[in-house]
């Protein structure tokens, strides 16, 4: 478990000489072992601010703190796991290397690695482990990349709509995995989704992104405890909330 | 899938069958002489009598475009891994590459001819020239082509160049390498052919040489026979290797 500070946050691409704000002014905390969804319109610079987050992208300003240290730091000690839309598994490797490979790359020998079996257990694919990626359907393949990101053992999970291209049952059904898998692993989880039901049902706290520059609008804390009851009227009152944030952000 | 590239391949046998079949009726009905146009027939008793001497002069050919063919793949993937590795390095080199491709090797090949001999080498090196500049290009957008999102998830590990090299690049860069093979390997034959024209010692091209100097035509045309069947072999060899070796994917390039 890490904690995130997000502080003075901005970030511009480059478009032809005039610039686009993609972010503007970010700045959160997360503590140690609190699940935080992040909700926005698609274009408001979520990807965006994971891929900071990750290391994957040098923001033009501001500063990233996870567990004290800079963003390539941390990605260097291999402390965040970051999962995108796309499975991103290795076509030409089977199930156990695509998962196995996350641990021989740049490898952590002073730390104790989640073993592969257990982990492909663990999202139900130890039947698979010799397949390759293309004989397996999109909800195993990113079930497949589920256990390829627990492998990395890290201590801060960054998701980025990871189960956004799955059909709406797969997708629950993953949800509520991936929620037992945060509670058996207890790392500090940041999700990014544009679906406020999910946002709700996951997280401790849910912040609000605005579009174009995105900057934070608001902020939700979702005190409802968990396996959490959509039709709680509780519940509904949370997404009415964010939904007001979120239109109140145009 | 496999009945369908079977009936192809009755479909194409049958073609050719019927073609010769023309050619041979048309020789006949016309009486053209054998110097001007051979029979089918005629050829292939040409090339049945001297099959010892034609097999031993293709076996040379096949040699030689295939040292070539490996030496300008081996070279092309080299340069391409580099330039990869160093992008800061690839408008020079690729210039230079470029002045290569374009400066015609028919020019080039009586030089070799007469810096190196009759021997084998001046026809490798011309092989392998022609085969360097598709394989280098190819190789280059191939290893530029790898997913995006696999990168982003080896970077997000903290690989090394030199581990995103291995574990993403050079398999993304596989169907293009064979894209390119699958060209150069026919064209490595011609350029054997060709460097031979201009001087050796052995090999189909002096054979067709001293054919067309002897106005011997099916012993000319026996050759480009030998020639064309040696090229559709190759490109067999080099399909079902790519069939083997790329089993996961976005295949037939």
């Amino acid at each position: 478990m890490i904690e995130i500070r997000v502080d003075g946050l901005a970030h511009r691409y480059a478009d032809n000489g005039s610039a686009l704000w993609a972010l503007r002014d970010v700045a959160f905390q997360v503590e140690p072992g609190e699940f935080v969804a992040i909700v926005g319109r698609s274009g408001c610079g979520k990807s965006t601010l994971l891929r900071i987050l990750a290391g994957l992208t040098r923001p033009s300003r501001g500063t990233v703190l996870l567990g004290g240290m800079t963003a390539r730091q941390a990605r260097a000690e291999k402390q965040v796991a970051w999962m995108a839309q796309s499975p991103a598994l290795l076509p030409w490797k089977r199930v156990s290397d695509n998962v196995a490979l996350a641990q021989r790359v740049n490898p952590r020998p002073e730390r104790r690695a989640p073993d592969v079996d257990s982990l492909l257990r663990l999202v139900g694919l130890e039947s698979f482990a010799q397949a390759y990626p293309a004989a397996l359907s999109g909800g195993m393949q990113q079930r497949a990349a589920l256990a390829r990101t627990l492998a990395l053992g890290a201590r801060l999970w960054l998701m980025d709509e990871p189960f956004a291209s799955l059909d709406a049952l797969t997708r629950e059904e993953l949800t509520a995995e991936l929620l037992d898998l945060w509670h058996t692993f207890r790392p500090t989880a940041l999700w990014v989704t544009h679906d406020i039901y999910e946002a709700v049902r996951l997280a401790d706290r849910v912040l609000v992104l605005g579009s174009r520059p995105g900057r934070l609008q608001a902020e939700v804390c979702v005190q409802l405890p968990r396996p959490r009851d959509e039709t709680d009227p509780a519940f509904a009152l949370t997404v009415q909330q964010i939904r007001r944030a979120l239109e109140a952000a145009e | 899938m496999k009945d369908s590239r079977d009936r192809g391949g009755w479909i194409t046998l049958a073609l050719i069958l019927a073609t010769l079949a023309l050619w041979e009726a048309i020789v006949r009905v016309r009486d053209i002489p054998p110097y001007l146009l051979p029979a089918p027939s005629q050829v292939l008793s040409t090339l049945v009598e001297h099959r010892g001497a034609y097999a031993a002069a293709t076996a040379l050919t096949l040699a030689e475009a295939l040292a070539g063919l490996f030496l300008g793949a081996f070279a092309g993937s080299l340069v391409a891994i580099l330039l990869s590795l160093f992008p800061r390095l690839e408008q020079g080199v690729l210039t230079l590459a470029v002045f290569i491709k374009y400066t015609p090797l028919v020019a080039i090949a009586p030089l070799l001819t007469i810096w190196l001999g009759f021997g084998v080498l001046p026809k490798v090196i011309i092989t392998a020239l022609l085969t360097f500049f598709p394989v280098l290009v190819n190789m280059l957008s191939g290893l530029h082509s790898a997913d995006q999102a696999l990168l982003d998830t080896l970077r997000s590990w903290h690989a090394s160049r030199l581990e995103i090299f291995r574990h993403v690049r050079a398999p993304s860069s596989m169907p293009y390498l064979f894209a390119a093979l699958k060209v150069s390997g026919p064209l490595a034959l011609i350029g054997a052919v060709i460097a031979e024209w201009t001087g050796a010692s052995g090999g189909l091209g002096r054979t067709m040489w001293l054919a067309y100097t002897n106005l011997n035509l099916p012993f000319l045309f026996a050759a480009v026979f030998v020639l064309a069947a040696a090229g559709m072999i190759l490109y067999a060899l080099i399909d079902r290797a790519e069939r083997r070796l790329i089993f996961w994917g976005p295949r037939r390039l």
